[in-house]
This record gives structure tokens, sequence and C-alpha cells, in this order.
């Protein structure tokens, strides 16, 4: 345990120094106090760890999140093994999670000028009566695309039996709440399709 | 010179100065300590500065520089060896950013393994968790932040945000994950 610094650099400046945000001024008042500081040294390499720990996560493909088709795409430069799929409003969609997947993208459109959606999840096993439910509130949709962009690991859908999936949004609009969609996922599992039906559900 | 625990050094300059002292003879162990500490805040500042490939290199050139000038007893204040550090971080970083240069290769080693100025990766899987527990804003905020390097100013045009906001967001999600994975309590904001 590092002596405790009498004057120590606020977590915020330490973030924007990581992400690049100061003046260059800035930067080097940061850089001198820093060098001398073990305490503040170590909580700027905190900031370190975390970034290098997130970066191993989704190259790893454990991030549940929403996201932006940006950020999708940049992934996929990286190496990243994605399967993408989108609807709009009232669309159906044939997916699966192929073995070698890492990252599985569902993109729901109809969403222009939207900022925040709760999603609710409903997933009706298919020969049974059980459903799979989820709730996420308060999801970013991505402002290029009017698409909300939702990342999940793809080895969580591999587990999945064949689900008839329904997706109904809650927009939270300058007007109040309003719902969309739904949207509708026909999920099978992947040993259970022949080559064409895999085919068929590559996504983009 | 008798060879002092250099790791119950309390400061900087106590460290500096023994390594000074020491001259050419060498004084391993309270040179290894000073590569040690100064290593890891000068891997902070490459990381801020160069290409990831390029912060290895800086690292060993730095220490390397500050080694043989304080055994020469050319360091004018060993009491301020941070200064002289972060002085020559950014003349090495300088030459190493010059387009088309090429350094000559290392012809000595560090006195301690290059791992010894990296930190720990954390653990994956508690970190998983730990991102679980935010709020799904946070978790696509700091998404944004460290795997697609954008800004507060470019998270918030690309969900719909005040730049403000998404520092706020970004503050209180870094010192949740900071608290969850049990790497120091920072104050969260409101």
């Amino acid at each position: 345990m590092n002596a405790a610094c009498a004057t120590p650099i606020p977590l915020v400046d330490l973030i924007a120094y990581h992400a690049g945000e100061l003046a260059e001024g800035d930067s080097e008042r940061i850089e001198a106090h820093y060098f001398g500081c073990a305490s503040c040294s170590e909580r700027l390499e905190t900031l370190s760890r975390l970034d290098r720990g997130v970066r191993a996560l989704v190259h790893g493909g454990g991030l549940m999140a929403g996201s932006t088709a940006a950020m999708v795409q940049h992934a996929r430069t990286q190496g990243i093994v994605v399967r993408e799929y989108r609807t709009d409003p009232g669309e159906h969609v044939q997916c699966t999670a192929g073995p070698d997947d890492q990252l599985l993208i569902t993109r729901y459109g109809g969403l222009r000028g939207i900022t925040s959606v709760d999603l609710h999840f409903r997933g009706a096993i298919v020969g049974s009566d059980q459903t799979l439910e989820m709730q996420m509130p308060d999801l970013p949709v991505d402002q290029a695309t009017g698409d909300l962009v939702l990342i999940a690991p793809a080895r969580l859908n591999r587990s999945f039996p064949a689900l008839e999936i329904e997706v109904r949004l809650t927009v939270q609009g300058p007007n109040g709440p309003r719902p969309e969609g739904p949207y509708h996922y026909h999920h099978r599992p992947w040993e259970l399709l022949d080559e064409d039906e895999r085919r068929r559900r590559a996504g983009r | 010179m008798p060879e002092l625990d250099a790791e119950t050094l309390t400061t900087d300059a106590e460290l500096a100065g023994l390594v000074m002292r020491a001259g050419a003879a060498g004084s391993p162990a309270a040179e290894a300590e000073l590569c040690r500490r100064f290593g890891r805040r000068v891997r902070l500042y490459g990381r801020r500065r160069l290409q990831d490939s390029a912060v290895d290199d800086l690292v060993q050139r730095v220490m390397l520089i500050v080694l043989a000038k304080l055994r020469a007893g050319q360091v004018e204040a060993p009491e301020r060896i941070d200064s002289f550090v972060l002085g020559t971080a950014r003349f090495v970083t300088r030459e190493l950013s010059r387009v088309g240069n090429r350094e000559d290769p290392l012809d000595q080693a560090m006195p301690l393994p290059l791992d010894e100025t990296r930190a720990d990766p954390l653990a994956v899987q508690s970190l998983n968790a730990c991102l679980e527990s935010l709020a799904m804003r946070e978790r696509a905020v700091v998404a944004l932040t460290f795997f697609h390097d954008q800004n507060a100013t470019e998270i918030g045009d690309a969900l719909g945000m005040e730049a403000g906001h998404v520092r706020i967001s970004r503050h209180r999600a870094i010192a949740r994950l900071r608290a969850c994975m049990g790497l120091g309590a920072e104050e969260v904001v409101a």
C-alpha cells in the first residue's frame, strides 16, 4: 500500500487524461504529479488495467451491452467473429449462433430521434410451455443508425434451446413512453440445422 | 558499499541517492527497485503518447539512461528524480516518434525483468461480473471508452448524450468498477 497523496489528482481528471481529452498543458501537469506520486500513479495504472480488462473481455466474446454499429465494425477489424441480425418493428428473423461466433449482435430499427429504450425479451421454449424473460431498462440508441445495437456473448446464445423470441421496446420519447415493436427472432441451435438452414441464418 | 534493502526505502529520492552514491560499482537491489517504481510510471506515460508496440522500448531506454546518469553522478538533483525521469521520458518519446527514426538496438538489459514494470491483468470473469452490476447505459459508456477508444464528446454524439453527462456516467461507472474489483475506493458521483 502506498502512502496516501496529500493532493490526489481527482479521478475525473485521471480518466480524462487516460482518454486523451486534456489540453497538453493539463496533461503535462498530471504527468508531473504522478511521476512523483506512487499513490496517484497506482490509481492511473488501475484505469489502464480496467482498459485492458474490458478489451480482453470483448475479445473473449464476453460482453453484454448496448453499443453502436461503429463499435461493432471496430470489433470486426480487430478480428473478433461477429454474427449480426437486424430487424425493423414487426419483422421476423431466423437466427442461430455458430460454433466460432464470439459476439452476437441484434439490431432493432425504427428508433430515429430516440435516445433511450427499455427492452423486454420474452423467449418461448419450443415444445414446452416454459419461457425465458429479461428486462433491460434505459438502453442507449445508436444515433448514427437509429438502431438499438445490442451486443451479447455468442456462447450465451449457443446455450439457448430453440426459442420463439419476441422483443418489445418502450421508447422514452418527449411525449412520454410509447411501445415499439414487436421484433421477432426464431432461434434454433446450430447443431439442429442443416447446411442450407445455417446459410439462411447467416445474418450480416 | 553495503547493499541495503531497497524496497524498505520510503522515498524515490533516497533510492536515487543510493544508486548515485554506489556509482560505477552499482547497487543492484536499489537499481532494480528504481526501475520497478519508475518503469511503471514511464509505461503509463508511453501508453498515452506512443503506439503500444513502442512502450516496452520506451521503458527500457528511459530507465537505462536514468541509471547511467545516476551511476555517473550526472543527475544534478537526485531529490527530484521524478522530474529527471519524466524529462528523459519526454525526450526519448520525441526521438521514438520521429518519422522514419530508427533507434539503435539496446545493448544492455534493465536490472529487472520487463514484466515487473507491467501491472497484473485483471481477472476477466470478475470484471465481467462487475460490469454486469452496472446500468446498461454505464456499461455502454465503459465499452465505448475502453474498447472503442472514444472520448466523451464522441460517445455523446454516438448515444445522443451531452458530453458532460457522459463524463459523469463514465466517472460513476469506473469508480464502481474499481470498488467492485477491490482496486480501491473512489468517490462516486451521485
